[in-house]
């Protein structure tokens, strides 16, 4: 923490190329040494107990004290309930304070939490409960039915006796997130304890905190490893700004939200800054410190980044570029936001960033390897996966691994790695990571299909959508809606959301594979040609207008569907921000992901203001 | 060429460490320091499935002893 943050204190060292080194490839200096996480917390709470650790959306704030307090009390609750050090303790709850109380809880009885998002389907759901071999889910409500033999906590349920907390060694696993996998399941990685709280100590380290106390935006789902560099930030002592899901759609109200509460720190993927951008910028030119921005979880577009760079060299916002597959426990390296060229920056302090060619040898431009301790576990139940992509080093100590990411990069002269692409089908559309095999063997699943393939589209309008294609098999409909339903069971929205288009047969290239580059333009996105009904009433007529402006159409029925349309999550929060805009209606995004045919939504909102 | 480690026609070891950890490995690239071949020469998909039998606790051995004596 005795370095100068590399973001500089003066707009004069902006754009001025560094004055290039030798490239000083891996391994990264030895890092700090890293302290747990709880023990951190501890200390916060005996520091400052009346600071606040947890300020909800609604403004209600939760001190470190009764934080504590909270946790301690949930953590004997948790043991009443049988959980014990190691197992895996599965925590679905909205965002809330009662979240964090959830995972420092777990934390607290040496278990590690597996995120449960309510959001998902059941199916999903079901599958990572057993997959994580879980027999404890926290949750508030009894409104979601659990597998048999899974006992559910409510995160203020009372404790008989108090416990203490249970040390673990460093390699025992902190949480459990499942990530899309190309077989069609999820697949759950298992990151250490050790690795978290070397993520902090690395951020800390190469100057990404500022020295004064911080107020966190905690914007990501905890269902993605993105959260975790932002809610473990209270173990370090700052407080986190939950925000709500109206807040997260609607850009005015995000950006009143973090000058009322005086953030410091957003954590943002550069789809959802494109939406945010105008207000939320304009919100920190009168934020007594500026805000920093930790832009992560998919490539920052060159005209972005130059905007970016031109923000913070007028010390509006400092923005960082944060790349890291899950599986290297969030974060690998940290590039400033400065110059014109989009990169992501050198490793972090104690990983090691090699960029090896196709004979495993160093090189200027192939694969990127990472190793370290920030490596995970591996993947849970799927030991032949997890030794394909954690592989034997021939760097670093011996008997290390290191992690395969499959992404190509570029070592600039600084050291800076450049962002190139993937070498395989694992995509990235709104900052979250989904593998096209998933949705395809989900797709074939189904009786309808004899074949399916799914890619990602640029268009010019409406950004990158997923679009699939599939063959009907023999005498099958070819209507898309069961197939669209099924998806929706299966999947969670941001993977359900595409367009659907039949075909005779996929085009095949050389050597029988699908020539994805072949495929025609999405059937669904094209305008409708006139069947169906016409919006009916106020409501539908107000809706079919925001969708209108969004999906940049000039006609839209009542019996579209806005997924079928090319909308997407973030066209959704668009739709939702017009809605308010127009008529003072606030719904909240999955609203529009649990009815996507228009006049199911506007019937799902007249019902909900009848009550 | 594709990536060493996805070479469907390609001849692979397996190697384990200290930590009875274990990894795929190309049969044409030395075997790094800290690690012993516990099966192959083989295809990848033997070696793979040799992986699945023989590798069924993801956690390294200290850690799986650490964690026993605690339970213990």
């Amino acid at each position: 923490m005795s370095k100068a943050p590399p973001d500089g204190s003066s707009p004069a060292r902006g754009t001025a190329p560094a004055p290039a080194p030798a490239p000083a490839p891996a391994p990264a200096p030895a890092p700090a040494p890293v302290r747990d996480l709880l023990q951190r917390f501890r200390e916060a709470v005996a520091r400052h107990p009346s600071r606040d650790a947890v300020v909800a959306a609604d403004g209600t704030a939760v001190s470190f004290g009764t934080l504590d307090g909270r946790v301690r009390r949930l953590s004997a609750a948790l043991v009443g309930a049988g959980v014990r050090p190691g197992q895996h303790v599965g925590v679905a709850l909205e965002r809330d304070p009662a979240l964090v109380v959830a995972l420092l809880a777990v934390w607290r009885t040496g278990a590690a939490y597996v995120p449960l998002d309510p959001a998902h389907p059941q199916a999903r759901l079901d599958h990572m409960t057993e997959d994580a071999g879980l027999t404890v889910v926290v949750a508030s409500g009894p409104d979601r039915a659990w597998p048999a033999g899974v006992r559910t906590v409510a995160p203020d349920a009372p404790a008989v006796f108090p416990v203490p907390e249970v040390p673990v060694p460093a390699d025992a696993p902190a949480y459990v997130i499942h990530t899309s996998g190309s077989t069609g399941r999820p697949k759950g990685v298992a990151v250490t304890r050790g690795a978290v709280a070397g993520l902090v100590t690395a951020l800390e380290e190469s100057g990404c905190y500022a020295e004064r106390p911080a107020r966190v935006a905690w914007n990501a789902s905890v269902s993605f490893d993105a959260s975790v560099q932002q809610w473990a930030r209270v173990c370090r002592g700052d407080t986190l700004l939950m925000l709500a899901e109206d807040q997260r759609a609607d850009p005015a109200a995000l950006a009143a939200h973090l000058l009322r509460q005086e953030a410091t720190d957003l954590d943002v993927t550069p789809s959802h800054w494109s939406v945010l951008r105008d207000r939320v910028a304009e919100a920190a030119e009168r934020l007594p410190h500026g805000l920093r921005l930790f832009v992560g979880g998919e490539a920052v577009p060159a005209p972005m980044w130059r905007d970016l760079a031109a923000l913070g060299a007028r010390g509006v916002v400092r923005a960082l570029n944060l790349y890291g597959p899950t599986e290297c426990t969030v974060d690998a390296t940290v590039g400033r936001v400065e110059g014109t060229e989009p990169h992501i920056g050198p490793a972090l302090p104690g990983v090691g960033a090699h960029v090896l060619d196709d004979a495993l040898r160093p090189a200027a431009e192939g694969e990127l390897y990472l190793t370290g301790p920030a490596l995970a576990l591996g993947y849970l139940r799927r030991t032949a996966l997890t030794a394909e992509r954690f592989t034997a080093s021939p760097f670093g100590p011996p008997g290390t691994r290191m992690y395969r990411t499959g992404d190509l990069v570029r070592r600039r002269a600084d050291g800076s790695l450049v962002h190139l692409g993937r070498v395989d089908h694992q995509v990235k559309v709104n900052g979250l990571r989904i593998e096209l095999g998933e949705i395809e063997t989900v797709l074939t699943e189904h009786q309808d299909v004899a074949a399916a393939v799914a890619v990602v589209r640029e268009h010019p309008r409406l950004g990158r959508g997923l679009a699939a294609y599939w063959v009907p098999a023999p005498g099958a409909d070819t209507d898309p809606e069961p197939l669209r339903r099924h998806l929706g069971t299966r999947l969670p929205a941001h993977m359900a959301q595409l367009t659907l288009t039949a075909l005779d047969r996929l085009p095949l290239g050389v050597g029988g594979k699908v020539d994805r580059a072949a495929l025609p333009e999405p059937a669904e996105r094209q305008e409708t040609g006139g069947a169906g009904a016409a919006p009916a009433d106020d409501l539908e007529t107000l809706i079919a207008g925001a969708w209108q402006k969004v999906l940049g159409r000039e006609r839209v029925l009542a019996t579209d569907d806005f997924f079928a349309l090319g909308g997407h999550s973030l066209l959704a929060l668009r739709v939702i921000a017009d809605l308010k805009k127009r008529r003072g209606v606030v719904i909240p995004t999955r609203m529009v992901y649990q009815h996507p045919r228009l006049r199911d939504l506007a019937r799902a909102i007249a019902d909900r203001s009848d009550h | 060429m594709p990536n060493p480690f996805e070479n469907e026609n390609g001849q692979y070891l397996v190697l384990a460490n200290d930590e009875e950890q274990h990894s795929l490995w190309p049969a044409q690239i030395a075997v790094p320091a800290g690690w012993r071949t516990v099966h192959g020469v083989d295809s990848r998909a033997a070696c793979l499935e040799y992986i699945e039998t023989h590798w069924t606790d993801l956690r390294p051995a200290s850690l799986r002893r650490a964690m026993d004596r605690m339970a213990g």
